[in-house]
């Protein structure tokens, strides 16, 4: 992290050196502009100009330095502040510490106050300086003692102060005084079903959330004086769908091309095939927050900030198998041979080539089946033949499982078939028989005897609405991200801040109350994947057979 | 993540200050004094240096605004098992089943408000105890156990110098949260959780709970209560 901010503000400084170079080096915008990176890397990494850690007491006599120190560990990257137990840090945006703090009309007394405890005149540069250093308000009073006092020179405590003053300063792009503009995202390659069934539930529920907002727009116009905030935050929502098409390497060009014709303030769900990481490389480089979108294959890169999944993916449900094979082992050696598609040696094969390195015990082999066209009866038997697993691991579609087992033989040495519920998808059920008996299912999801009784509120609301049914993945993970979406925007209170609002969502989603297909999710500051197990199942002896549980919950 | 820099806070000066500071403190400590003897500690005498001019000095006597809570409790931690940090699974009253005082907390890793400071009060406190030749061990349990991976948690303990008797604890969501409810400090939501204290005697079975960020003065001077400088005999079951 640390690596990454100096670099971060090398560039910006580089940035600045040759973006107001027509001014000549040290104009009075381009020693603004270095004061502000300069005060920005204290902020976000702790790192004073002259390259050293910041150094802070905290708590009276606790030392703290460097990214302990950094202002953005309490009042995050927005400056908006937060909260916890019952630690209140607040806003340290320019817009904010410059204002006074005055008690409004508190109670029904009209009480209005500008003097005295809870309130505090508008900070000046002096004042601030004063309370970074000594923890000594704009008032005089002391600041709470966790806030840290910081031993700051004249010349950082002006970069940080020149930082602080542009911090979140403009609501961010794609919001205006009556629209609120998101998109959603679908790739060519994503099946009908699915891209139906999601853009069914994100119509719905735009529908009735701006069916809504009409009423409260009306508040905004005629809300009393003292609640304007409130009401002034409604918005009408408009969903642009960004489609995606060709080769992925062109996607990153095409967000951009979406994004300058509309700039949205997030990006909400989507489903893409395949890897997410140019839709992941094109949001961090727009800086838009792109919320759990349904995908396999997200980027395991914690340190960027605006994308947030419901999982590790295929990755995580490869790492949990080698968990499970490894504990289930017992001593024997036993082989292991993946097969998945050519051209498809991303997400689950390399996850499990890395989770089994070095294991004796067992011995993967790889084997990649041409890109397209039908896997026969034969070509499993053959290779089935050759190779002799003892666990044979298919990253593969029910359609491509039709040949295999139909000889006897082919399965008489295969302790298990290892197979995805994410890869298998809608195609579960027909699964052969015979691969069925062998069967072991990697699922990130909930358990299946628990997850009718968990998705019975969404299915409800689903049906209120009359959305057809279609994939439960897709249309309960796009519910829930419009549900958190519209409680975030409330915790907003109209600072129409990205980064503010990817910090509320790392907040709340321990809270919600609206289900998803997994057991239990939970975000934090930089975290970025909410789910962090996986369930391995099996089938079950009824007919028609159903899934069960075949172990813990497993968090490789 | 990478291990920043070092603190400072390992400095002898800086160390010697804070014992001075500490002992200055001890008597203005927030908790209520009625049901513990005066110590060995009550009794040091304040010297000149304790708080120095600049911004970054130990600023002497308890903060105002952190009146910490102190209660004395009997725990039943009988059956809780966790996860250390070589993942192995260890019976909680195991690890703390010593002859050495117990100080505990309960953090996650990616805390951005509380934790931090904890931690690095925990660390300010061994450091402390550390220079007055102290055994004392030292459990922080994780609250988000799934992402607090053993590796996770060894990481975190590097990051503030936890040296090998600072003993970092995850395991399964439900075993963190039966340790959490032990001790009373279970939240709804890990955002939700107070900054809780845990200090034991040893061969005591009663804990005391302090409720609230002291600082770490506020800590070393529990701890100088239940043990002496220079005894290791005292117990809470005679308080």
């Amino acid at each position: 992290m640390r690596m990454r901010s100096a670099l971060a503000l090398a560039t910006l400084l580089v940035g600045v050196g040759t973006a107001v170079s027509s001014p000549g080096a040290d104009s009075p915008s381009t020693v603004e502009a270095q004061r502000r990176a300069a005060g920005q890397a204290i902020y976000r990494s702790g790192i004073l100009n002259s390259g050293r850690p910041v150094q802070a007491m905290v708590q009276g006599d606790v030392p703290l330095s460097g990214d302990q120190a950094a202002c953005i560990t309490c009042h995050r990257r927005s400056g908006f502040g937060s909260s916890e137990g019952r630690a209140i840090v607040r806003p340290v945006t320019g817009d904010a510490l410059y204002k006074p703090v005055t008690l409004g009309l508190v109670g029904t007394d009209n009480l209005w106050r500008s003097e005295g405890e809870g309130t505090r005149p508008a900070y000046t540069d002096e004042t601030l300086a004063r309370a970074l250093r000594t923890g000594r308000d704009s008032s005089g009073s002391e600041l709470d003692p966790l806030m840290p006092r910081y031993d700051l020179d004249e010349e950082n405590v002006a970069a940080l102060i020149a930082y602080l003053k542009t911090l979140s300063a403009f609501s961010s792009p794609g919001v205006d005084d009556s629209t609120l503009h998101f998109a959603t995202i679908l790739a060519d390659g994503v099946d009908a079903r699915r891209r139906q069934g999601l853009l069914d539930v994100m119509n719905a529920f735009f529908r009735d959330k701006n069916a809504g907002t009409r009423n409260e727009a009306g508040r905004k116009a005629r809300g009393p004086a003292d609640m304007r905030r409130e009401y002034g935050a409604y918005r009408i929502w408009k969903l642009h769908v960004w489609e995606l098409h060709g080769a992925p390497a062109t996607w990153g060009s095409q967000l951009d091309e979406h994004y300058r014709r509309q700039p949205v303030f997030a990006v909400l769900g989507g489903i893409a095939p395949g890897p997410w990481q140019p839709i992941h490389d094109a949001c961090e480089r727009l800086q838009v927050p792109c919320l759990f979108p349904i995908t396999d294959e997200p980027v395991d890169a914690e340190e960027d900030f605006y994308t947030v999944y419901f999982a590790r993916g295929l990755p995580l449900e490869a790492a949990a198998l080698a968990r499970h094979l490894e504990r289930t082992a017992k001593g024997r050696q036993r082989r292991v041979l993946q097969v998945y598609r050519e051209g498809s040696d991303h997400g689950a094969p390399p996850a499990l080539r890395k989770a089994l390195e070095g294991n004796a015990a067992l011995a993967l082999r790889d084997h990649a089946l041409p890109a397209s066209g039908p896997v026969t009866a034969a070509e499993w038997t053959g290779l089935l033949q050759r190779e002799r697993p003892d666990v044979l691991v298919a990253w593969l579609p029910a359609a491509d499982l039709e040949g295999l087992g139909r000889s006897e033989q082919d399965l008489a040495g295969v302790e298990h078939v290892v197979l995805s519920v994410s890869v298998l998808a809608d195609g579960v059920g027909a699964v052969p028989p015979a691969v069925r008996a062998k069967a072991l299912l990697t699922s990130p999801f909930e358990r299946p005897d628990l997850l009718d009784g968990r998705l019975t509120r969404t299915r409800g609301w689903l049906r209120s609405r009359k959305v057809p049914p279609a994939d439960d993945r897709v249309q309960i993970g796009t519910f829930y991200v419009l549900a958190l979406t519209v409680e975030a925007m409330m915790e907003l209170r109209g600072y129409f801040s990205r980064d503010y609002f990817v910090e509320r969502i790392e907040h709340m989603v321990d809270g919600m109350l609206t289900s998803t297909m997994y057991p239990r999710l939970t975000l934090a500051p930089g975290a970025r994947f909410a789910s962090q197990g996986c369930y391995m199942l099996r089938f079950d002896e009824s007919e028609p057979a159903r899934l069960v549980v075949a172990s813990d919950w497993i968090v490789p | 993540m990478t291990t920043p820099p070092r603190a400072p806070h390992r400095s002898a000066t800086l160390g010697i200050a804070s014992l001075l500071a500490i002992a200055l403190a001890t008597g203005a400590f927030a908790g209520s004094p009625a049901d513990a003897p005066a110590t060995a500690a009550d009794k040091a005498k304040p010297a000149a240096g304790a708080s120095g001019s600049s911004c970054c000095a130990p600023t002497s006597g308890a903060p105002a605004k952190s009146a910490v809570k102190r209660t004395v409790e009997e725990l039943s931690l009988e059956g809780l098992t966790l996860v250390d940090m070589d993942g192995r699974e260890v019976a909680l009253d195991q690890v703390l089943d010593t002859k050495r005082p117990v100080l505990l907390n309960f953090i996650f890793t990616t805390c951005t408000t509380i934790c931090p400071v904890m931690t690095a009060t925990f660390a300010k406190v061994d450091d402390t105890l550390g220079n007055a030749n102290e055994d004392a061990l030292l459990v922080s349990i994780s609250i988000d156990p799934e992402r607090d991976t053993p590796a996770r948690l060894r990481e975190y303990a590097k990051r503030f110098d936890a040296g090998p008797n600072w003993r970092f604890l995850t395991g399964t969501p439900a075993q963190s949260e039966a340790a959490q409810r032990a001790f009373g400090a279970a939240t709804a939501s890990k955002f939700n959780h107070a900054p809780l204290t845990f200090l034991r005697a040893p061969d005591a079975s009663r804990w005391v709970r302090l409720e609230g960020l002291g600082g770490a003065e506020a800590i070393v001077a529990e701890y100088r209560r239940i043990v002496p400088e220079g005894s290791r005999i005292a117990s809470l079951e005679k308080q």
